[in-house]
């Protein structure tokens, strides 16, 4: 089971994929396993431009006709026409919660119901795996 | 200013560069001032990409000769080597070898010598680890800096209201509040870097987690996720529960 780290307040027992500590982590980290931090921390902001909220993470762009902005509704056409009544702490248009986002999300995937046969054989090519007997991605 | 940086600074020497208009300059320094000076110099434009690694170990090696002191004899190599054993050279004198606290993961990425996908190991710094070793360096002040946050109502109400906080709060230890920060840094004028921090909002201290080469990020037409999903998912196992 892989466990997490600064929420649960103690170090790791397993990588971050589920596997064995590799022979370089085994002198650090496996003696530390499951030991307590001291503290817990979470992280409360993600912070970055634009760009890179776009580009890394993967939220819609500006130049998207239904979405451009991530944060709120507003639509391509009146992106720029209400940004003078724009604040700090207030917004013209209707801001989109985790809620909204994960409905909309929901709202364009197609749910498929796999034996696990097709299982077996798609979810360990969702990982990019170079090893001879590892499935190579793509 | 990040923990990079306050080391940087404590280390620094004062040099040539330091020079700005109506600053104190010491024009005529010491045999070790200079030395010191010179070494600081060719190394920053070799990690600016102004100086290859044989070009800077051949300067200092004839500096070293010509009687240069401080840092110019180690940092040195003669002139004739193979042109690997200089960068190594370089980073053997630099620390830069040191690499067994980072972590690796593997990640999909572009080679120019490879027509398919190719497969790059990272090195990346473990949020946990790097914040415990500030929380070791002085637990009582964080702590202390924490609550006298929380008494003077300073935090947002973000953070009262968070689950985490809610959950936990009970308990006899400090919660910290985090920010992930992700930006493109460029160091050359053809390539950039994407750089991975998280900072800790109680004490303002930055800690670099990941630096991905652009150039070298996923291009089968997934607009880099290939690169970025595995880097998502080992940041999820740093700060999630």
């Amino acid at each position: 089971m892989v466990s997490g780290c600064l929420i649960a307040g103690e170090y790791p027992c397993a990588r971050h994929d589920g596997e064995h500590w590799t022979q370089d982590d085994i002198a650090s980290r496996a003696e530390v396993a499951n030991q307590k931090l001291g503290f817990r921390a979470f992280a409360l902001q993600i912070r970055g431009d634009w760009s890179e909220f776009a580009h890394s993470m993967g939220f819609s762009r500006w130049n998207n006709r239904d979405h451009p902005c991530f944060l709120c509704d507003s639509s391509h056409d009146l992106l720029h026409s209400l940004l003078g009544d724009a604040s700090a702490d207030s917004c013209p248009y209707v801001l989109k919660t985790n809620t909204t986002y994960d409905a909309e999300c929901k709202a364009c995937e197609i749910s498929i119901v796999l034996d696990l046969a097709a299982r077996n054989l798609i979810r360990p090519a969702l990982f990019y795996d170079k090893r001879p007997m590892g499935p190579k991605g793509r | 200013m990040t923990a990079w940086e306050e080391r940087a600074a404590q280390e620094a020497q004062p040099n040539w560069q330091d020079f700005e208009e109506g600053h104190a300059f010491n024009s005529d320094p010491e045999p070790a001032e200079a030395g010191r000076g010179l070494v600081k110099y060719l190394l920053e434009l070799h990690l600016s990409g102004k100086l290859k690694a044989n070009q800077l170990c051949t300067i200092a090696w004839w500096a070293g000769k010509a009687g240069a002191s401080g840092d110019c004899s180690p940092l040195g190599m003669a002139p004739g080597k193979a042109s690997g054993g200089y960068q190594r050279h370089v980073d053997r004198f630099l620390g830069h070898l040191d690499t067994k606290w980072l972590y690796e993961i593997d990640v999909p990425g572009h080679d120019r010598h490879e027509v398919a996908r190719a497969s790059q190991r990272i090195f990346v710094g473990n949020a946990h680890e790097m914040l415990a070793e500030e929380f070791k360096e002085s637990p009582d002040l964080l702590s202390f800096k924490l609550k006298e946050l929380q008494a003077t109502n300073v935090l947002p109400p973000s953070y009262f209201e968070n689950p985490i906080v809610q959950r936990f709060q009970h308990e006899d230890i400090p919660i910290f509040l985090l920010s992930v920060y992700l930006d493109g840094v460029s160091y050359t004028k053809r390539d950039s870097v994407l750089n991975l921090t998280v900072q800790n909002l109680v004490s303002g201290r930055r800690h670099v987690l990941m630096v991905l080469q652009r150039s070298r990020i996923c291009r089968c037409g997934c607009a880099g996720w290939c690169s970025m999903f595995p880097v998502w998912y080992w940041l999820k196992w740093c700060l999630d529960a």
